[in-house]
């Protein structure tokens, strides 16, 4: 049970944290603000929900990653926001595109490291040969 | 050409954005699932949270970029008055909706790249559910800010 609210917890933080780091930077120092959001927030956010593990992932469970924070945070930050006439619906457009390419990407990477020679380890067969 | 940059009045954005924002995003979760694993396992946590920054921070600024030029953050504008939108990632009708972050990307693609490889999305449920409520709370906190002084 206490897996679950940590879960939560380390998500609301990356969510949090994102949103109200990066914006602010990026509005102060332009791009390179945008570049060092992401080393203050993604390094020391990775380190709590990944390293220590405050997002439980179960063993053989799909990962979930702190980026499911930031992703749903910001479509929450915008909807309830004051000064911002939002309607979700204007979102869905990149959202769909947004999930196709995340997926296309993805299984891709998955792909490559299950197939490319670069990323197969080493078998004794292959070690016993090469001496 | 010119069709690319003609926005299509039903979603907001310009066909030559519908490409743009989905190379976009699957470039970003390629690097994530190649490059971060690796690195966590060759050099530690610490490299790990070195690399991340790196990584997220040069794709963030292929990705996103500052919808204006120069430090201050004004908005560009374009002949026809709309923001203009220096990355790849475009937001569709902008300012219109709430924000769409790189982030869905590395979050979906990560998740559909594990069941791919044999990961079981039965188990992740409760995680997923758990981390999306979090995600809510954290942006809605965040929005609350703009409640904090009187209008």
């Amino acid at each position: 049970m206490i897996k679950h609210v940590s879960t939560t917890i380390g998500a609301a933080i990356i969510g949090a944290m994102g949103f109200a780091i990066w914006p602010v930077l990026w509005q102060t120092f332009g791009v390179m603000g945008g570049y060092l959001a992401s080393v203050l927030v993604v390094t020391v956010m990775f380190y709590m929900n990944h390293w220590c593990g405050i997002m439980h992932n179960e063993e053989g469970a799909a990962w979930v990653d702190m980026a499911w924070g930031i992703a749903i945070a910001g479509i929450t930050w915008g909807l309830v926001k004051r000064d911002m006439d939002v309607n979700f619906a204007k979102c869905l457009p990149t959202l769909v595109i947004a999930i196709c390419g995340g997926i296309a990407g993805g299984i891709m990477g998955e792909a490559i490291k299950k197939h490319h020679p670069a990323f197969q380890k080493p078998t004794d067969e292959t070690t016993k040969e090469a001496e | 050409m010119d069709f690319l940059g003609t926005p299509i009045e039903a979603i907001g954005m310009t066909p030559a954005a519908v490409i743009t924002t989905f190379f976009g995003m699957a470039i970003f979760v390629f690097v994530v699932s190649i490059c971060w694993g690796k690195l966590v396992e060759d050099f530690g946590p610490a490299g790990g949270m070195m690399a991340s920054g790196v990584i997220v921070g040069s794709i963030w600024v292929m990705n996103h970029a500052l919808p204006g030029v120069g430090v201050g953050g004004e908005f560009a504008t374009d002949a026809a008055e709309n923001v203009i939108q220096h990355g790849l990632i475009q937001q569709s009708f902008i300012f219109g909706g709430p924000w769409i972050d790189m982030g869905w990307a590395a979050a979906v693609g990560l998740w559909v790249g594990s069941i791919y490889a044999g990961a079981s999305w039965k188990k992740s449920i409760p995680s997923l559910v758990a981390a999306i409520i979090g995600g809510a709370l954290g942006g809605a906190l965040v929005g609350l800010v703009s409640y904090t002084y009187a209008v």
